[in-house]
C-alpha cells in the first residue's frame, strides 16, 4: 500500500540557479558602471535583532565587496559610509542615528536620478521612499503584520501595511527571505512569479568568538539547559514554554531553561504564571533579557538544545544560529521554519504542549549534539546560509536587470525583434509580459 | 476600537411596515426538518476539508483537529454559527470537517503531516480544500490547498475617504482564493486582490441553518405556552448564559462557558422569576428582545443604540428586557463588550436600568429550542453586513425579526421572512481606529423617538405572539364589531 499523503503542491526546489560568485558579480557590475544605493533606515535601532541585524549583515557584505560602488542613504539623504561602517563594528545603530540627525553623518542630498542613470536601490525592509532609482528591489521579511496581526500593535501593522502595495509595485523585483514568504506574496497580492525571488538570510559570527569562548574558564559538570532565543512578543509563543514547565515541572528537575531576549510588545499576553516563580527564584528558569552577540553565542554553544516555538516566521534566524554552532534545535513546524531547519531540526505542533514535551524528552534521552552526521549537517547549513550567498542571490538578479537596462542586450533585442520567433533568454524563468515590471499589474486597492 | 459620534438628523421618521408573513396569528409550531441539502459542491467530496475562522487559536491544543472538537464561544450567529452549520451539513452527507485555528501555519511539506492522520488508510493521495469562514477582511489562506471563501456578508457601507490597508474595504480577499460561496444570491460579490475576477456560487438552500434544524429535530422547540417552564438553570444546563449589565464581569465573560456568570446573576434569575409570575392570564411570559450585535462590523451603530436605550426613559417604562448576543468576536474586538458595559455604566442616568439589559451567549445547540419561547422578537441592525445570515437563523428559529435602521437601498428578497423594517432617521458619524487604519463611517441610525416607537412595536409584537390564538380571535372580532 502506498504511504498515505496529502496532494500538496510543493515549492519548486530548482527555483534558484547557482548565483555567480561575488568577485564575478563585482567585476561585471563595475564594468557596467552601476552604483548600489543601500537604505540604512533599519539600522537606526540601538539593539540589532531581527530585521536590523539582517540589514546590517547584508550591508556589511555589500560594502566589503563593492566599497567604491556602494553608497548608503536614508530617505533623500546620503549617509556617510564611515558612520555606517562604524555602526557595523559597534553592532548598534545608536551613534549612527545620533550622528545622522545631528547632521554629522549626512553627506548631502541624493542626486536626482534620471531613468537612464546607473543606480540600483536596495531596500532591506519597508521603503521610506520609492521610485527614485531606475532599478529598485526590497526585502520582505514576512507578512506577519497582514497574516497574523493579532501579534502586533496597531501602529506596527499600519506602518507595514500602508505602503506595502506601493512598495511591491515600485520594485523591479522583490526578494522574500524564504520560499514561504515568496509564496505568501504570491498568494495574498497575486504578484507574478518572475517579479519575486528568494534571498535566504545568512548566519555569521565574528572570527574571534570561538577563540574568546575557548579562553573562558569552563564550568565543570555544568547542568544541561535548553535555550529559547527571541524577543518576548506573542508571535514567538513563549507562553508555550511557560505552559510546558507548568504542566510538566519534572523537566525543571532534569535541566534548566534559559529564555533570552528583550521584552517586546503585548507583554500582558505572555505573563509568567505564578507557579513558575519558585523556578525563577531557584534559577531553574532564567530570564536574562537582552543579551549581547557574544553572550548569545556562548549560550548557544553551551545549550543542550534550543527551542523555537514561534507561531509564524518569515525565516527563523535563531534556528540557523543554533545549527551553525552545532546545537540541536526543537522548532515548531510553522511557516518558513522548516526551510531554515531542514532535516536537522525536531519539529512540533506550536499549539500542542504535549507535542513539545515529547520532543524535549526525546532530545534529552538521545541528543544528537555529538553525533558526527549531525555535526556535518550543521556545517553544511552554516556553509549554505551565509550573508555572502544572500548578497550573491540579490546581486545576480540585479545584474541581469542592469545588463538589460544598460543596453548590453540591445543588439540582441534588436536582432530578436527583427525575427519572427524571439528567443530572448530572461534572467529567470519568466512567462510572457516580463517587461510589465515596475508596477504594472499591481496597484493598491 | 474607539468611536465618537456626532448625531445628525436627516429627516422625519418614516416607518414602513412590511409584513412579509403572518407571524401574528401563526402558531409557533415548526415545520418538519427538511432533508439534508442535496447539492454540495462536487469538489468537496473525496477531499480533506478543513475550515478556519478568524480566531487567534487561543485555547486550541492542536494545529489540526476535527471540527466537532472545536469549543464554541457562541454558535447562534456569525462565523462560529457558520462553522456549526457547515459541520452539520457535511456530517449529514457523511463528510468529515477538520478545523485549523491558524491556516497560515502550513507552508513546508513537513508542516502538513498533522493532516495525514485524518486520511483513511485505503487512500493514497488526497487533495486538501480550505474553507474560510468569517469576514472578508480577515480572510486567510492555507497554502497548498484549494482555498474557498464562504462568505455570509452582504453589502458593506464604505467609510469616508481612502483606506490605506489593502484589505480594509472588506470587499477584497487575497489573490489565492479560487472560489467564493455565498448563502444567498443577495450577498455581496467579493473581488480578489488586484480587482481580479472571482468565481461565485450559491450554497445549497438551508445551508445557513442546518445545525438549527438538526437541533430542533432533536429537541422540539418549546412553545410560548411552555415558556414558564424555562428557568435560568435549564438555560445554563443547555448552554445559554446571561447576565445583566449591572453584574457583568469581564473576567467571567472571557471564559467559554461562564456557568458561574449565570449562577451569580441575580438579575437574570429575577427576570425569569418575574416573567413566570406575570405569565398567567394570557400575558407574555418572557418579555425578552434578542439583539444581535456583530462585533466584526466596525461601523456598527449598536453600541450607540444601547447607550441611548439605557439613557432614555422608554426602556425603564417598558416591560421589555433587551438581551444582547454579541458575535464575531476576534482578538481585535474582545474588548468591545467590556468597553460598552463600562460606558453604559458610566453614562446612564439611572443605574436601575442596568438590571434590565442583558448580555447572553449560546454555546451549545441544545439551547436553540429554548429561544422561540424566550424571545418575542429579534432586532437586527439594518446595515450589518451579516444581516441576511442572522435573519435566516432567526427565521429558522421562528423568531420574528425587526430590521433596525435599514438603508433603503438594502433590499430583501422573499427568501426571508422579515416582520418589520424600520428606516433610519438619523446618521451617526463613527470614528473607527483599528488595525485597518483610522476612518470615519456615516452610519444610519435611529433617533430617540424612533427607538421609543420600536419598543412599542416590539411590545405589540410580543402581545400578539404570546396571546393564545383564541383570545386573539376574540379581540379581533371585538375590534371589528366596534368599528
Amino acid at each position: 500500500m502506498p504511504p498515505k499523503r496529502l496532494a500538496i503542491p510543493t515549492a519548486s526546489e530548482s527555483e534558484e540557479a547557482e548565483p555567480l560568485p561575488l568577485h564575478v558579480l563585482k567585476r561585471r557590475i563595475c564594468k557596467l558602471g552601476w552604483t548600489l544605493y543601500y537604505d540604512v533606515s533599519p539600522l537606526f535601532e540601538e539593539h540589532w535583532t531581527g530585521i536590523p541585524l539582517v540589514a546590517a549583515r547584508l550591508g556589511e557584505v555589500l560594502f566589503d565587496a563593492f566599497p567604491e560602488n556602494t553608497r548608503f542613504f536614508y530617505e533623500n539623504h546620503l549617509v556617510s559610509s564611515e558612520a555606517v561602517v562604524d555602526a557595523f563594528a559597534r553592532n548598534s545603530g545608536l551613534f549612527l542615528q545620533r550622528d545622522f540627525f545631528k547632521g554629522d553623518a549626512r553627506e548631502g542630498p541624493m542626486p536626482l536620478l534620471q531613468a537612464g542613470s546607473r543606480a540600483a536601490g536596495i531596500f532591506p525592509s519597508v521603503k521610506r521612499v520609492r521610485r527614485i532609482f531606475p532599478i529598485e528591489c526590497s526585502l520582505v521579511h514576512d507578512l506577519s503584520t497582514l497574516i497574523t496581526p493579532q501579534f502586533h500593535v496597531f501602529d506596527t501593522i499600519r506602518y507595514h501595511m500602508e505602503t506595502i502595495c506601493e512598495d511591491l509595485a515600485s520594485n523591479t523585483v522583490t526578494f522574500g527571505v524564504s520560499r514561504a514568504t515568496v509564496e505568501d506574496l504570491k498568494a495574498y497580492f497575486g504578484i507574478e512569479e518572475y517579479r519575486l525571488r528568494v534571498a535566504y538570510n545568512g548566519v555569521s559570527w565574528p572570527w574571534w568568538f570561538p577563540i574568546q569562548l575557548a579562553n573562558e574558564p569552563r564550568e565543570e559538570n555544568a547542568e544541561p539547559y535548553f535555550l529559547v532565543l527571541g524577543t518576548r512578543e506573542p508571535r514567538k509563543n513563549i507562553a508555550c514554554i511557560f505552559d510546558l514547565l507548568n504542566l510538566f515541572p519534572d523537566l525543571l528537575e532534569d535541566c534548566r531553561f534559559v529564555i533570552a531576549g528583550r521584552i517586546g510588545w503585548l507583554a500582558e499576553q505572555q505573563a509568567i504564571p505564578a507557579a513558575l516563580e519558585t523556578a525563577i527564584a531557584q534559577k531553574r528558569l532564567i530570564l536574562p533579557g537582552f543579551v549581547s552577540e557574544f553572550e548569545k553565542y556562548r549560550l548557544l554553544c553551551g545549550a543542550t538544545a534550543t527551542i523555537y516555538p514561534s507561531f509564524f516566521e518569515g525565516f527563523g534566524l535563531p534556528i540557523l544560529e543554533s545549527l551553525s554552532v552545532g546545537t540541536p534545535c526543537i522548532a515548531s513546524f510553522s511557516s518558513a521554519i522548516p526551510e531554515a531547519g531542514g532535516e536537522l531540526c525536531t519539529y512540533f505542533d506550536p499549539f500542542s504542549v504535549e507535542s513539545l514535551y515529547r520532543a524535549v524528552r526525546k532530545l534529552l534521552a538521545c541528543s544528537p549534539k555529538h553525533n558526527r552526521e549531525f555535526r556535518a549537517g550543521c556545517r553544511a547549513v552554516a556553509k549554505r546560509f551565509t550573508w555572502q550567498n544572500t548578497a550573491r542571490q540579490i546581486l545576480s538578479v540585479l545584474l541581469a536587470e542592469m545588463e538589460h537596462s544598460a543596453g548590453l542586450a540591445a543588439g540582441r533585442i534588436a536582432f530578436i525583434e527583427s525575427h519572427a520567433k524571439p528567443e530572448l533568454a530572461p534572467p529567470w524563468p519568466a512567462p510572457r509580459g516580463r517587461r510589465r515590471a515596475n508596477g504594472a499589474g499591481l496597484r493598491s486597492e | 476600537m474607539s468611536c465618537s459620534r456626532n448625531i445628525k438628523t436627516v429627516g422625519k421618521i418614516r416607518q414602513i411596515v412590511r409584513p412579509k408573513f403572518e407571524t401574528q396569528r401563526q402558531k409557533t409550531t415548526l415545520a418538519p426538518a427538511p432533508a439534508m441539502p442535496e447539492v454540495v459542491p462536487a469538489f468537496w467530496r473525496d477531499v480533506l476539508l478543513a475550515a478556519s475562522i478568524p480566531t487567534n487559536g487561543a485555547g486550541c491544543e492542536s494545529a489540526v483537529k476535527p471540527a466537532a472538537q472545536y469549543s464554541y464561544r457562541q454558535r447562534l450567529f456569525g462565523f462560529e454559527a457558520q462553522l456549526s452549520a457547515l459541520s452539520a451539513m457535511l456530517s449529514g452527507i457523511g463528510q468529515r470537517l477538520l478545523f485549523v485555528p491558524a491556516p497560515e501555519l502550513f507552508a513546508a511539506p513537513s508542516s502538513y503531516r498533522p493532516f495525514e492522520r485524518f486520511i483513511a488508510p485505503e487512500r493514497s493521495n488526497v487533495g486538501l480544500v480550505h474553507l474560510r469562514l468569517g469576514m472578508a477582511r480577515h480572510a486567510r489562506l492555507l497554502k497548498g490547498a484549494r482555498n474557498v471563501m464562504l462568505s455570509a456578508e452582504a453589502e458593506i457601507l464604505p467609510p469616508l475617504g481612502p483606506q490605506s490597508h489593502p484589505f480594509a474595504s472588506g470587499q477584497v480577499v487575497p489573490s489565492g482564493f479560487a472560489e467564493q460561496f455565498v448563502y444567498y444570491p443577495e450577498q455581496m460579490p467579493l473581488r480578489r486582490f488586484g480587482n481580479r475576477e472571482f468565481a461565485r456560487a450559491v450554497l445549497p438552500a438551508g445551508a445557513a441553518m442546518t445545525d438549527v434544524r438538526e437541533a430542533l429535530a432533536r429537541h422540539p422547540a418549546m412553545e410560548p405556552a411552555e415558556a414558564a417552564e424555562i428557568t435560568p438553570k435549564l438555560c445554563a444546563a443547555r448552554g445559554l448564559f446571561g447576565c445583566s449589565f449591572a453584574e457583568f464581569d469581564a473576567e467571567e465573560w472571557r471564559g467559554t462557558e461562564p456557568a458561574r456568570m449565570t449562577a451569580h446573576s441575580a438579575d437574570w434569575r429575577r427576570a425569569f422569576a418575574l416573567a413566570r409570575e406575570s405569565g398567567t392570564g394570557g400575558m407574555p411570559a418572557h418579555p425578552f428582545i434578542l439583539l444581535a450585535w456583530n462585533l466584526g462590523n466596525p461601523a456598527s451603530m449598536l453600541p450607540a443604540l444601547v447607550l441611548r436605550l439605557c439613557r432614555s426613559e422608554h426602556l425603564r417604562n417598558s416591560p421589555l428586557r433587551v438581551v444582547l448576543f454579541p458575535f464575531n468576536e476576534t482578538w481585535e474586538t474582545a474588548q468591545a463588550v467590556p468597553q460598552l458595559v463600562e460606558q453604559v455604566r458610566n453614562e446612564t442616568l439611572r443605574p436601575q436600568i442596568l438590571r434590565s439589559v442583558f448580555l447572553a451567549r449560546l454555546s451549545r445547540p441544545e439551547a436553540l429550542p429554548l429561544l422561540p419561547a424566550l424571545f418575542a422578537c429579534g432586532w437586527i441592525e439594518g446595515a450589518d453586513p451579516e444581516r441576511f445570515f442572522t435573519l435566516a437563523r432567526l427565521n429558522a428559529l421562528r423568531i420574528p425579526a425587526m430590521m433596525l435602521a435599514s438603508p433603503e437601498e438594502f433590499r430583501f428578497s422573499s427568501t426571508f421572512a422579515l416582520h418589520q423594517t424600520i428606516p433610519p432617521d438619523e446618521e451617526l458619524r463613527l470614528r473607527v481606529s483599528d488595525q485597518f487604519g483610522e476612518r470615519i463611517h456615516l452610519v444610519p441610525s435611529l433617533s430617540h423617538r424612533a427607538l421609543a416607537d420600536v419598543l412599542l412595536r416590539s411590545e405589540e409584537m410580543l402581545r400578539q405572539r404570546f396571546i393564545p390564538a383564541r383570545q386573539m380571535h376574540h379581540a379581533e372580532m371585538f375590534a371589528i364589531h366596534a368599528a
